[in-house]
């Protein structure tokens, strides 16, 4: 064996989740390696989250408002105990960034570290329209994220940088570890744990859009393969970005306050997006509809507000959050202040909020396997992203309330002892591809499932017809194409593990919307064009038997449900655009 | 490409850009004590090596290496 490591708690990633778990593990006594196929500090994104919600009742913060907002924005499919258990928990995890020295902008306008229970600044948009609901904390995305490496190695953890793992060692139906290899050496790595967390960031497919090419599915797909049970991942993710410039997300001045609808116009000129009602990104599902109707393309309409007074208001915490947005559209010689912009929606996969199905304290349904972040499928937002600053709320609360449960359960468990000829038969899945002379490139793969994916036909506005279309397609990529897919060096050989991982969670994706049979939040179906509450406030779960996909619903607690006795077009102030 | 280059007559060898780069495109010459781009076409324009670079020795473009699909 090359590189057998032992440990008591495994984290895979190293994101804000991962970095929150090994610190949770870690003061919980046990002994943690925290791996990443990157490097942690500057892997995932966590990077680019520059906010995080946070509950304090000391600063007029209303919880019950504010998950009344999730479960509103959510439309009711919010897992709401979750959200409690989220915004409850925020106001320790502040702390702890507070205790690592992160950077905050403080309410004199200048940015530093935070005394202890000095309330930080809230972004302007925040103080118009939740006034007096949560409080959200604002840092540089970069900075917050050094820290949060020095954290880890602070507290006494192991790193371990560019090791990509590929699969969990299962062991008697329980999780006794993970394999994969150095991206940089080729060395094989296998690590044997009592107890093993995925903080492994989202499923997203390498598309148009900001910071998000990271997030390959991994750890869902590789818990899906070990046999565990997943939970909602039929809701799409949608940014918005410039089509002449797709690596930009624009996240403008008007955006969260509501009044982006007066920059969006159709290929008519009007400005279609009405008032919805709800904040942020759950109206882009309108976008491909106006397309589909013949309306389209989309422009972004000039935001006609001085740029250099713009600049002193936001692009200083923009330049370390959602990228340095205004850079890159200037080096690609676009002028968003000024010129009408063709935009479109940005797929970014799978809506975090699904992912391996957990309970309250973060264990998923195979033993000795934990879930946090991103990876982890908890419910929160439901139909829709809630409001800014959740990714990170939940990043950081999952992340230490899974450290500190797997710690628990590595200090029950007796030694993991896995036969060296059991983690051998791991071999040749981690470094097959590399052994191919001929075959289908990892581009090839990845460029494949990409071309099935984001035509807004398919996920956007969807179809049954299309959905198995789409599924057509991925069952061939699975069967064809990924026994054949072939790796030329180690970086590509960690491309290869990531299409692999990419082709598995289109399926799930595909799969489990084919089931839900209504629309919802950023879920429109063409052919179950309404929300359908007598059957559908459920969720879909799913997990491999025997090769196969087995699917099945849920119902989604009564405290979650909202008022059902409101009119539809009150309760659903999201109206979906028909021809 | 999105990464476009390094100037090395900037560049004082501190090894960030090749040590962090999420996307695995930026290698470290050992002979030269300097980064080389070795992937471009894999890089994301995620910007993190030319925001976190001392010297501003990096130039990112935020055009892709590799056109992706778009929805329409």
């Amino acid at each position: 064996m090359d590189g057998l490591v032992e440990t008591d708690v495994l984290v895979i990633g190293g994101g804000l989740a991962g970095c929150f778990t090994a610190v949770g593990a870690r003061s919980s006594g046990a002994d943690v390696v925290l791996v990443d196929k990157n490097y942690v500090g500057r892997t995932g994104c966590s990077v680019y989250a520059a906010g995080m919600a946070l509950f304090n009742p000391d600063w007029g913060d209303d919880i019950e408002a504010w998950l009344e907002q999730y479960s509103r924005v959510g439309e009711y499919v919010v897992d709401r105990s979750w959200a409690r258990i989220l915004l409850e928990n925020s106001y320790d995890r502040h702390r702890d960034l507070v205790d690592w020295g992160v950077t905050f902008y403080r309410k004199d306008g200048s940015r530093g570290s935070l005394d202890p229970g000095e309330e930080p600044d809230r972004p302007f948009w925040l103080k118009s329209r939740y006034r007096h609901m949560c409080t959200l904390t604002m840092f540089g995305g970069h900075d917050k994220m050094v820290h949060a490496r020095g954290a880890v190695l602070d507290s006494g953890c192991t790193i371990l940088d560019r090791v990509m793992i590929t699969d969990l060692i299962v062991e008697d139906g329980m999780i006794a570890g993970a394999v994969g290899f150095h991206v940089r050496t080729g060395e094989f790595v296998a690590i044997q744990a009592k107890a093993t967390v995925l903080a492994s960031g989202m499923v997203s497919f390498k598309g148009a859009g900001f910071g998000r090419h990271m997030g390959t599915g991994d750890g869902q797909a590789m818990a899906y393969r070990a046999g565990a049970e997943m939970k909602s991942m039929e809701w799409g993710g949608l940014m918005y970005c410039i089509k002449d410039c797709d690596s930009v997300i624009v996240d403008g001045p008007t955006w969260d306050t509501g009044e982006s609808k007066d920059n969006v116009t159709n290929a008519l000129g009007e400005r279609f997006l009405g008032d919805e009602g709800n904040p942020g990104t759950v109206t882009l599902v309108l976008w491909p509809q106006e397309v589909h109707a013949g309306r389209g393309p989309i422009y972004h309409e000039p935001y006609g507000v001085d740029r250099e007074a713009y600049k002193e208001e936001i692009i200083d915490y923009e330049s370390k959050a959602e990228g340095p947005w205004i850079t890159m559209l200037d080096r690609a010689g676009l002028d968003i202040f000024n010129d009408r912009l063709e935009q479109i929606t940005a797929y970014v996969g799978a809506r975090p909020g699904g992912g391996v199905k957990i309970d309250a304290g973060c264990a998923t349904s195979l033993p000795g396997l934990y879930a946090a972040g991103d990876a982890s499928g908890c419910g929160l937002g439901g139909a829709a992203y809630p409001a800014g600053g959740t990714g990170m709320n939940k990043a950081a609360v999952t992340g230490h309330i899974a450290g500190v449960n797997a710690a628990e359960y590595a200090g029950k468990s007796g030694a993991v002892n896995i036969d060296d000829a059991v983690i051998e038969r791991y071999r040749d899945s981690v470094f097959g591809p590399l052994r191919r002379r001929s075959g289908f490139s990892t581009d090839h793969v990845t460029k494949r499932v990409q071309q099935t994916l984001f035509p807004y036909e398919v996920h956007m506005v969807m179809h049954e017809e299309r959905l198995n279309a789409a599924l057509t397609m991925v069952g061939f990529f699975r069967d064809h194409l990924l026994p054949r897919m072939r790796a030329v060096d180690l970086h590509d050989l960690r491309k290869a593990h990531e299409a692999r991982n990419m082709v598995q969670t289109a399926e799930m994706i595909l799969r489990s919307s084919t089931v839900r049979k209504e629309s919802r939040g950023t879920f429109y179906r063409e052919d179950y064009p309404d929300r359908d509450d007598e059957n559908w406030l459920r969720w879909v779960l799913f997990k491999e038997e025997e090769g196969e996909m087995r699917l099945w619903t849920e119902p989604v607690p009564e405290d979650s449900h909202g008022d059902r006795s409101m009119p539809y077009d009150e309760r659903y102030p999201l109206k979906y655009r028909r021809e | 490409m999105p990464i476009e280059k390094i100037d090395l007559d900037l560049c004082t060898g501190c090894g960030i850009c090749a040590n962090s780069c999420p996307m695995d495109v930026i290698y470290w010459d050992e002979k030269a004590g300097k980064p080389y781009i070795r992937y471009p076409e894999d890089c994301a324009a995620c910007y993190s090596c030319e925001l976190d670079c001392p010297v501003k020795a990096v130039y990112v473009s935020p055009q892709r290496g590799r056109p992706v699909p778009h929805p329409w």
